[in-house]
Parts: C-alpha cells; structure tokens; sequence
C-alpha cells in the first residue's frame, strides 16, 4: 500500500463524513432562517426571505442580547487573562520545586469541572442567607442579593467564567514561564529588575506568542456562555443576563416553537464570532507573528 | 536587619500564596463538605457537622440521575471510539503527507471546533425533529461526533508531527508499506500524548451541556442536563442532594485531569 492508497483510505471518507455533519447543519441553518417553521403550527415553513432578520432588527430584546453578549465577551477575555496571567507571575516567582508543580495541577482543577457543576457551585455561593459571598459582604453592609440584581448579575456570572479558564490560564501561563530560558532573567535580575518590571517588560514579552494562542481559545470559549448563564440566572432579572444563545433557546424550546427565528439568532451569533475572531487574527496574530 | 526582612517578606508571600489557592479551591472543597452534610446544617451555614452519606443514597436511588449517568457513559465512550476512529488516522495524513488544499482543510476542521455551538444546535433540532430521531442516543451519539472528531483531529496532529520522522523512513526502507508504518511505527510512538487528547476530549464530551440540553427530551438527556434541571427547578432547593450529584457529576473529569496532568507537560515540551 503506498501514501496514495492511504490518503484514499485513511482521508477522504473521514473527511467526508466530517465535511457532512459539519456543513449541512449550517446549510440547514442559513435556509432554515429564511423560513417561517413554527413547531406551535403545522404548515408553516415556507420561503418568506429576509422576514426573521428585519424582525430580528426591530427587536428591541435582540439589541439588549447583543450588547449583553459583547459585555460578557470582553469581562470574561479580559478577565481570566489578568487573573490567569497575575497568578501566574506570582506563582511562578514564590513557588518552585515540587510544590509548584503541586500548584499548578491544583490549578487545572476549576476547568475540568463541568460548567453546569461549576456555575451551580457559585450560585450556592452566591445565594442570600446560605452562601458564603452574601456572608461576607454583609460585614461590609453590602445586603442586595447579587443575582437578583441587575446590574451586578453578568459580573457575577462571569466571575465563574473567570474562575475556570483563569485558572486554566493560570497554569499554561507557568508552564510557558517554565520554558523561558534563564539567562536573560538573571541578567536582568543583576542590572536590578524588580519583580514586577522583570515580569512587564520581559517575561511577559518573551512568551506572548503563547499568551496569543492563549487568548484566542479564551475568546472561542467565552462565546459559549449558555452553560454558566443558564444555571445561575437563566437569563434574569428580566432580561438582564440573556444573551443571544439564550434568546435562541427561549426562541426554540423554551417559550415558542420558533426555530426559525431561532436560526436567524444564531446566523447573526456566528457572524459576531467570525468578525471577531477574524479582527484578532488580522490585528493581534498576524502581526506579532 | 536585612535578614529579618526577607523572613518576614517570605512569611508574607507563602500568606499569599496560601489564600489564593484556597479561593481557587474553595468552591470545590465546600460543596465537597455540603455533599455530606442535612439540608438544616447547609442552611444554618454550620460548618461542623456529623457527616452523612444519606445525600448520596438518595441521590443514586433517583432514578432520573441514574438514567443520566448510564446515557452519558454510553453516549460519551460511542461518540469517543468514533472520534478515535476517524479522527486519529486523518490527523496522521494531516501530518506527514502532503497534498491539494491541505492547509485550507486543516483550518476546517479546526473552525468547526470554533463555532458557536447554538449555530450547530438549533438546525440538528430540526434536522432531528423532521427525521424522528429527537431525543434519541443515536441523534446525540452523531452530534457529539463532530466535537469529538475534530478535537480529536486537530489535537492528534501535533503528537504525530513530533514522531520522528526517521524512525518512520527507516521502516519504509525496510519494506514496511504506508499502511504498516503507521500501524507499527506512528502510531505505538505517538500513543501516550494521542492517549492524552484522548482523554482531553473525554472530559470535553462529558462536560458538554448545551447541546444535549436542546437535543433531548425525556429519554436520552446526559448527566449534566439532569443536574442542571435539579438546580434550576422551583424555589424548596435541595442543597444537599445537587451537592451530591454535582460532585458525582465532577469525579470522572477530576480523575481523567489527574491522569492527564502527567501527559500535558510533557505535550508541551512536544509541541
């Protein structure tokens, strides 16, 4: 058997299949969302155009959604990389031997929980008179129940976010520092560096290729905020968490059978996360590379 | 003076150090406690309390979890062999041939992988629903397929670009066919870190909520979709029980991240 035959046999059916069950669901999507198909009415789902996006444009909630999911976006992005990149650093200059490498499975451990495991731990935190967050705010004389409040719900949501990718970012961010070599850090040690501007101006610098990547699946998976947000507010007070995932989903099952307009959601969902991921490759990726 | 300096600075460091990881953990290690503990000594946020197994008890006895563990066990390993399957060999072809549009089908797979998963599901549900296979293991065993072989793809690439290229060479010279390079050679050397993605994309499929959340019903819902609807159901909370599950529900990845945190430094290194 030489390369061709395998190339036959190992690729193009696995491809195929991958190409099929990856694309017909986008296809079914596109199409899908320039119908009306109601599940509440049988008959429905004929061609109607540009119907669901008008509808969708005239839709005062789908605004909110889109402003929520950015601002959830840039918290969580922002977020777990400060935390991941400050523990990291602190970690990285007050830890070593064994007990860092102890520290640093610790830290991979918020991560590999399921997100519905991790959100429903941080909303046991989280509720009035039986968590410990309420407890302790309220020596502070802070007693609004957090989830409750509007203005403080997505900040509290993407505390959990935060806390699991942190945490994972934390823990690439000391293997990448492990794989900086030593001499420039010594030498900067002796010209009198201190810690912090050690870290700003050269350790950070030297491992921002990985910080990049780092970043990038941080920005992928902080578009996938359902899980969290679904299990500590489901998208409430009001409509004050929701964002566009969950609008889909009370579009599609949730509330109406309309998984047309849901379809139209979820196109303009993928559109904000092409553009977005398309922005950072051309601005940030490219050029550093 | 100095020398007293530094002892307190290290003092003040360790304090540091100490308390973030304790707030790193600490979400864990008190569900962990409350899984043991009455819903009256969760409530009156009494920390020493006798422990009780009758959380778990209960919870095993529920018969809407046990369902969830089994269809997960079942839709989680199926959807992993076909991943395995599919996956690893084209990951190899990936990585040591060369051929028309290769990087363009690279970056396929991986975007697929990048998608925003309510762009995936909500035409699967129709698909499904017009099809009669909503809330089935078979609709979710196919959906899950595609995360699992594109992880798996796009992962395996890289442990077997670092597989020797010579060792390889002197195998074809020595009269093995591609076939058999791969099957003798590639695959045994690359097999701990492919072992590694592959429990990487374990804990991925495990851990996955939405989709099996809209795809299923009554019948074929995973572990996470059954905790999740005990935690968001009506106000009487039983804390203790989702405490239970929600750690039942953490143990395999707990487990599977242990085995893995001995491959990833070492994937690292690789790559």
């Amino acid at each position: 058997m030489n390369q061709k035959q395998l190339l036959y046999i190992f690729f193009i059916p696995s491809f195929t299949f991958l190409f099929t069950l990856g694309m017909y669901p986008l296809i079914e999507a596109v199409y899908l969302s320039l119908c009306d198909l109601d599940f509440r009415f049988p008959g429905t789902g004929n061609f109607v155009g540009l119907k669901n996006f008008i509808e969708l444009f005239n839709d005062s909630r789908s605004y909110n959604d889109i402003i929520i999911t950015f601002s959830w976006f840039i918290i969580t992005t922002v977020g777990s990389l400060l935390v991941g990149i400050v523990l990291a650093s602190i970690f990285n200059e007050y830890t070593s031997g064994k007990f860092k490498s102890v520290c640093l499975s610790l830290f991979v451990i918020p991560v590999v929980l399921p997100s519905v495991a991790g959100a429903f731990m941080w909303k046991l935190m989280y509720t009035p008179a039986i968590g410990i967050i309420p407890f302790l705010l309220s020596y502070i004389g802070f007693k609004t129940p957090i989830l409750g409040d509007p203005h403080l719900a997505l900040f509290a949501c993407s505390l959990v976010y935060i806390w699991q990718w942190g945490s994972l970012i934390a823990a690439l961010t000391m293997i990448l520092f492990e794989s900086v070599p030593r001499d420039p850090i010594e030498a900067a040690r002796v010209f009198g560096a201190s810690g912090f501007t050690l870290y700003r101006s050269i350790l950070i610098p030297i491992i921002k290729p990985g910080l990049i990547s780092l970043t990038f699946y941080s920005m992928v998976m902080s578009l996938r905020s359902f899980d969290y947000i679904y299990v500590m507010t489901a998208g409430g007070p009001g409509v004050s968490t929701e964002t566009l995932d969950l609008y889909a989903y009370w579009q599609a099952i949730g509330a109406a059978g309309r998984v047309s307009y849901a379809s139209a959601i979820s196109i303009i969902m993928l559109l904000i996360t092409i553009v977005i991921m398309s922005l950072f490759w051309k601005t940030v990726w490219v050029k550093s590379s | 003076m100095g020398e007293k300096f530094l002892k307190i600075k290290k003092l003040m460091t360790n304090i540091i150090v100490a308390i973030i990881l304790l707030i790193v953990l600490f979400p864990v290690i008190w569900i962990f406690f409350n899984s043991f503990k009455w819903d009256a000594d969760i409530i009156s946020l009494n920390f020493f309390s006798t422990p009780t197994l009758h959380n778990y008890l209960e919870v095993i006895s529920t018969e809407r979890l046990f369902t969830g563990l089994v269809n997960s066990t079942i839709i989680t390993s199926i959807s992993l062999l076909v991943g395995f399957c599919v996956g690893v060999p084209m990951a190899y072809i990936f990585a040591r041939l060369n051929f028309w549009g290769k990087e363009n089908l690279r970056f396929f797979v991986g975007s697929v992988r990048f998608l925003p998963p309510v762009a995936i599901v909500v035409p699967y549900l129709a698909i499904w629903l017009n099809a009669g296979l909503y809330d089935t293991h078979f609709s979710l065993i196919i959906t899950y397929s595609l995360i699992s072989i594109c992880t798996m793809t796009w992962l395996c690439i890289e442990c077997f670009s670092a597989v020797p290229i010579n060792c390889e060479e002197g195998a074809a010279i020595d009269g093995c066919d591609a076939f058999q390079v791969f099957y003798k050679i590639a695959l045994p050397l690359a097999l701990p870190s492919v072992f590694a993605m592959l429990v990487f994309t374990f804990i991925l499929l495990w851990n996955e909520f939405f989709m099996a959340f809209i795809l299923t019903a009554s019948k074929a819902f995973t572990m996470p979709v059954a905790v999740a609807s005990a935690v968001t159901a009506g106000l009487m909370v039983p804390w203790g029980r989702i405490s239970a599950m929600v750690i039942l529900l953490s143990t395999p990845p707990l487990i599977f991240s242990y085995i893995i945190t001995r491959f990833l430094p070492y994937y690292y290194k690789v790559s």
